[in-house]
C-alpha cells in the first residue's frame, strides 16, 4: 500500500488499522504523510481535511490528527523524519469488504496521492465478546425540528455498562455550529436502565439548546473518558460470580465516546400573521398587566407591571413597547426574571413601566400587547390587556394662578385656558432667579472647641451648683447657723421697729437690735442678756471704750424710759446716731 | 446708644448684601436663557465660589441636566436641599432627576424634614443646654431635700423634651451631612480595598447617595442606598460637605 511518491522526500501510506474488524468495532482510516530530509527538520503543515471521494459504505467520524518526528544518524549521516497521521474511525453496517478508493489531495503546494485501502468486515460470533461501542456510549433525546429561537431541553445521557469500571470523564466537546447550548452541568444525575439485557449505569445531563440558523443543522456531542473494560479472558461469567481480582486484570484505557450523527430540522419562524408586537417569545405564556394604583397627581409616578407567565425562551422576550399616549409621559421599564427552580424554560418575567402623568383627570393607560409563537399549533397568538383607567388629581408641587371666578365661565363665551399648569418638564428648565441666602452649612460642631467649651461650662455650673446646694444644706442642719439666721431676720425686724419716733418702742428696738447683733457678732445667745453680760463680749471682741460708754449710755436711758413709764417724745437723734455707731461696730 | 445703632447698621447691610445679586449669578442666568449652557455653567460655578446660595446650587444643576449630566446635577440640588432644607420645589426637582435616571424619588420622611427645619448646631447647642438644665433640675431637690415644685417640675418636663427632640435630629442631619452622591453618569464599582485593582464588592449608580464610612487616600469608603458597601473613587463621588 506504498504509494508511489511525488517528491522523494514525501511518501503517503493509508491503512485500516486493525485491517479485519467484526459488525459493529470500530477500525481506524489513517492516512500518514512522511518527510523524510538530509538536511533540516521538516516542518510538519497540519492537513485539515481531506478529499475523500467516496466512504465505500464505511460510517467515518470523529477525525483528527497525530504527529511526531525523530532523527536518524547512520555511518554519521543524519536523516530527519516526521510523520503527520490523519485518524479517523470507521465503523462498518455489516460483514463484507469496504474499499476507500485513492485520492488525492495538496500538501505544501505539491499534488499528494493517498492509495486505496480495505477493510474487512467479519459477521460477530454468538459468543464473541460485546464491542466497546456496545458497553459505552452515548445518546440525546433532541427533536427532529425546532424553529429558529425556540428553546428546547434535551438531555444528554452516557450509557456505561455494569462490567465496565469507569475512572473519569476528561473531556467534553460538541459540534453545534448552528445552536446555542447551556454549559454542561458539572454534576450528572446517576440512574440504572437495562437495555438490551445488559445493565448499564446512565449519567445524564439537561441542556437547554436554541437554534440560531434555519436549515440542518448538525447537533453532536463527545466525551473522552477514561474506562477500565473487562478483560477478555474473564467474559465467560464464572458460576462463583465476579472476583474481586477482575479489576486488577482489566484494562484502563482513553474512549471517544459520540452520541450517532444527528441532524436538527431547524425552520423559519412563518412571516404570515406575524403580529406587530412579536418580539422573538416561542413558547405558551400568559400576561397580566396591573397597576400600583388607581390613582395619583400629576407629576406623580405610578408604575404599569406586565408579567409574562409560561414557558418557553424567556431570554428573548423583550418589553413590549408602550405607544406614546395624551397626558403621560413614560420611561424604559426595567425588567426582571424569576427562574423556576426546576425547570429553567419556566419562570415569570416582569417589566416594570413607569408612567408620569402631565395632566389632571382620568387618563387611560396604553393597551399592552404581547404576542409569542405557539410551536404546538404553529401559530402566532397576541395577547392584549385592557387599558387602565388612572384618576389624576392636581400636582401640590405645581405653580396653579388663583382660580377665576365662576361668572367668567359663560356658556357663550369662548373658552380660554386660564390654568395652566406646568409639568415636570417645564419646572426642570425653571430657575430660581431669587438668590436667598441660604442655611450656612457650617462645620461639624463636634468636632469644635467651642461646642466643649459650652458642655465644660455646663459641667462646671452644675458642679458649682451642686457644691453651693449642699453646702447650704449642711449649715442648715446646724444649730447655731440656724440662730444666726433666725437672729438675723429678728434684727431686721428689730431695726424697722427702731425707726419709730415713739420713745418708748425706739430704745426697746435698739436694746434688743444691740443684743440681736451681738448674739450675730459672737455666735451666742445673747437675746435676753443684761448689759452687764453684754459689756463682757464687748470687751472680749475689743470693741473701744467709746462704743462700750454709748451702748451703757443707750441701755440707761432705755431702762429710765421703760420703768418710768414715759412716752414723751426725747431727742431721739442723738441715741440714733449711738444706735447706729454701735451696730456699725459689731 | 451708640451700640443700638451699630447693630441697626449691621443689620442693613447684611440685608442688602444678601438682596444683592452677584453679576456671574445674573449672567448665568442671562447664558441659561440663550441656551449657552457651557458658560451658565461656568458663571453659576463662579456665582457659588463668590458666594454659595441655594439659588445659584439650584440654577447649577438644571445647566448639569440640560449639558446631559443627571448625576451631577442630583449632587447640587441635594447641595440646595441643604442650604435651603425646606424648599419643596428644590425637593420635586431633585426627586423628579432621580426618577428620570432610575433611581427612586427619595422622597425625605417626615421626622427627616423635622429635623431639618433647625441647623445641626443649633440642635447640638440645645441638647447640650438641655441635658446640662435636666441634669441640675434633677439633681439640686434631691441634694437640698427639697420638694420640687410644679415649676421645676414642668421645667424638668420641657428640659427631657427638648433633649428627646434634639439628639436624633441632630443625628439625622448629622447623617445627612456624612453623605454624598455617586457624579458619575455610570454605575460605579465599589472595591473592597481602596484600590482600583481590588476585587469588586458592588455597585453605585450614577447619582446614588451613600454614607461616607472612611476615607483613605483617594477613596471613600461608603454604604449606598442600596446597601451596597466598599471603597469608591473621589473622582466619581462628592460629599456633600468637605
Amino acid at each position: 500500500m506504498v504509494t508511489a511518491i511525488l517528491q522523494a522526500e514525501i511518501r503517503v501510506h493509508t491503512r485500516f488499522e486493525p485491517p479485519r474488524v467484526a459488525v459493529g468495532s470500530t477500525s481506524k482510516y489513517i492516512v500518514e504523510i512522511v518527510e523524510t530530509d538530509n538536511s533540516n527538520k521538516p516542518i510538519v503543515e497540519p492537513v485539515t481535511t481531506l478529499p475523500i471521494p467516496s466512504t465505500g459504505g464505511l460510517n467515518l467520524r470523529n477525525g483528527r490528527t497525530s504527529s511526531s518526528q525523530s532523527t536518524k544518524i547512520i555511518n554519521g549521516a543524519r536523516s530527519y523524519n516526521s510523520t503527520q497521521q490523519l485518524i479517523i474511525d470507521a465503523v462498518a453496517p455489516e460483514s463484507g469488504s469496504f474499499s476507500i478508493p485513492e485520492f488525492i489531495f495538496e500538501y505544501k503546494g505539491a499534488r499528494l496521492q493517498a492509495p486505496a485501502a480495505t477493510l474487512e468486515v467479519v459477521a460477530r460470533s454468538a459468543d464473541a465478546a460485546p464491542t466497546i461501542d456496545e458497553l459505552i456510549f452515548l445518546k440525546t433525546d433532541a427533536p427532529d425540528q425546532l424553529y429558529v429561537g425556540e428553546t428546547t431541553p434535551i438531555t444528554l445521557k452516557l450509557y456505561v455498562s455494569s462490567t465496565v469500571q469507569m475512572r473519569g470523564l476528561n473531556a467534553f466537546e460538541r459540534t453545534a455550529d448552528g445552536f446555542t447550548i447551556s454549559d454542561l452541568p458539572e454534576e450528572s444525575n446517576e440512574t440504572i436502565e437495562m437495555l438490551n439485557g445488559r445493565r448499564y449505569r446512565v449519567y445524564s445531563w439537561p441542556l437547554i439548546i436554541t437554534p440560531i440558523s434555519s436549515g440542518q443543522q448538525d447537533l453532536n456531542f463527545q466525551f473522552t473518558l477514561s474506562a477500565q473494560m473487562p478483560d477478555q479472558r474473564n467474559a465467560t461469567p464464572s458460576p462463583f460470580g465476579q472476583s474481586i481480582f477482575d479489576n486488577f486484570f482489566g484494562r484502563t484505557e482513553r474512549f471517544n465516546i459520540y452520541t450517532e450523527p444527528t441532524q436538527i430540522n431547524v425552520r423559519r419562524l412563518p412571516a404570515e400573521g406575524r403580529p406587530d408586537s412579536f418580539s422573538g417569545a416561542i413558547g405558551m405564556f400568559n400576561m397580566q398587566v396591573t397597576a400600583d394604583s388607581d390613582s395619583t397627581r400629576v407629576g406623580e409616578p405610578i408604575m404599569l407591571s406586565l408579567k409574562v407567565s409560561g414557558q418557553g425562551n424567556f431570554d428573548r422576550i423583550k418589553s413590549p413597547d408602550m405607544p406614546a399616549t395624551s397626558g403621560w409621559r413614560n420611561y424604559e421599564p426595567e425588567a426582571a426574571f424569576d427562574q423556576d427552580s426546576s425547570n429553567p424554560r419556566k419562570g415569570v418575567k416582569r417589566f416594570d413601566y413607569v408612567f408620569i402623568p402631565e395632566n389632571p383627570g382620568a387618563l387611560d393607560l396604553p393597551a399592552v400587547s404581547f404576542s409569542f409563537f405557539d410551536p404546538k399549533i404553529q401559530e402566532y397568538v397576541e395577547l392584549t390587556s385592557p387599558a387602565l383607567t388612572i384618576q389624576v388629581a392636581p400636582s401640590e408641587h405645581l405653580i396653579t394662578p388663583l382660580t377665576p371666578p365662576q361668572q367668567a365661565t359663560v356658556e357663550t363665551a369662548p373658552v380660554i385656558q386660564l390654568i395652566k399648569q406646568l409639568n415636570p418638564e417645564e419646572m426642570l428648565v425653571t430657575l430660581d432667579y431669587r438668590p436667598r441666602k441660604g442655611r450656612v452649612i457650617e462645620p461639624d460642631l463636634l468636632r469644635s472647641t467651642w461646642f466643649y467649651t459650652l458642655n465644660i461650662a455646663g459641667i462646671l455650673v452644675l458642679g458649682a451648683s451642686i457644691f453651693w446646694c449642699y453646702r447650704r444644706k449642711c449649715d442648715q442642719e446646724n444649730p447655731d447657723f440656724a440662730l444666726i439666721q433666725t437672729v438675723k431676720q429678728a434684727l431686721k425686724a428689730t431695726l424697722k421697729q427702731a425707726e419709730s419716733n415713739d420713745a418708748v418702742t425706739f430704745f426697746h428696738s435698739a436694746q434688743q437690735a444691740i443684743r440681736l447683733a451681738t448674739t450675730v457678732r459672737v455666735k451666742c445667745d445673747l437675746r435676753t442678756a443684761n448689759f452687764e453680760q453684754l459689756e463682757s463680749q464687748f470687751q472680749r471682741i475689743g470693741l473701744t471704750e467709746s462704743i462700750i460708754t454709748d451702748a451703757r449710755q443707750l441701755f440707761d436711758v432705755a431702762d429710765a424710759h421703760r420703768f418710768s413709764g414715759r412716752s414723751e417724745s426725747t431727742d431721739l437723734q442723738i441715741a440714733r446716731n449711738q444706735l447706729t455707731t454701735i451696730l456699725k461696730a459689731l | 446708644m451708640s451700640t443700638y445703632l451699630r447693630i441697626l447698621l449691621l443689620y442693613f447691610v447684611t440685608t442688602i448684601a444678601a438682596l444683592a445679586t452677584s453679576p456671574a449669578f445674573e449672567a448665568g442666568i442671562e447664558s441659561y436663557q440663550n441656551n449657552e449652557y457651557d458658560t451658565a455653567q461656568a458663571q453659576f460655578t463662579s456665582a457659588i465660589e463668590d458666594d454659595e446660595t441655594a439659588a445659584a446650587q439650584h440654577n447649577l444643576a438644571l445647566t448639569y441636566l440640560q449639558l446631559g449630566s443627571p448625576a451631577l446635577a442630583i449632587w447640587h440640588l441635594e447641595r440646595a436641599q441643604l442650604l435651603a432644607p425646606l424648599n419643596a420645589d428644590y425637593r420635586f426637582k431633585l426627586e423628579a432627576v432621580r426618577q428620570q435616571i432610575g433611581l427612586f424619588a427619595g422622597a425625605p420622611e417626615w421626622y427627616t424634614l423635622a429635623s431639618q427645619s433647625l441647623p445641626t448646631n443649633v440642635w447640638l447647642i440645645i441638647a447640650s443646654i438641655s441635658i446640662w438644665l435636666f441634669l441640675l433640675l434633677w439633681m439640686l431637690p434631691s441634694i437640698t431635700g427639697i420638694k420640687p415644685s410644679i415649676k421645676i417640675k414642668s421645667l424638668r418636663f420641657l428640659t427631657l423634651i427638648a433633649l428627646l427632640l434634639a439628639l436624633p435630629s441632630a443625628w439625622l442631619n448629622l447623617r445627612m451631612i456624612e453623605a454624598g452622591t455617586v457624579i458619575a453618569n455610570e454605575s460605579v464599582s465599589l472595591h473592597a480595598a481602596p484600590a482600583s485593582a481590588a476585587p469588586e464588592s458592588g455597585i453605585a449608580r450614577a447619582g446614588e447617595r451613600a454614607r461616607i464610612i472612611d476615607t483613605y487616600k483617594h477613596f471613600y469608603e461608603v454604604e449606598t442606598e442600596g446597601l451596597a458597601t466598599g471603597w469608591i473613587s473621589k473622582d466619581v463621588f462628592r460629599p456633600f460637605v468637605d
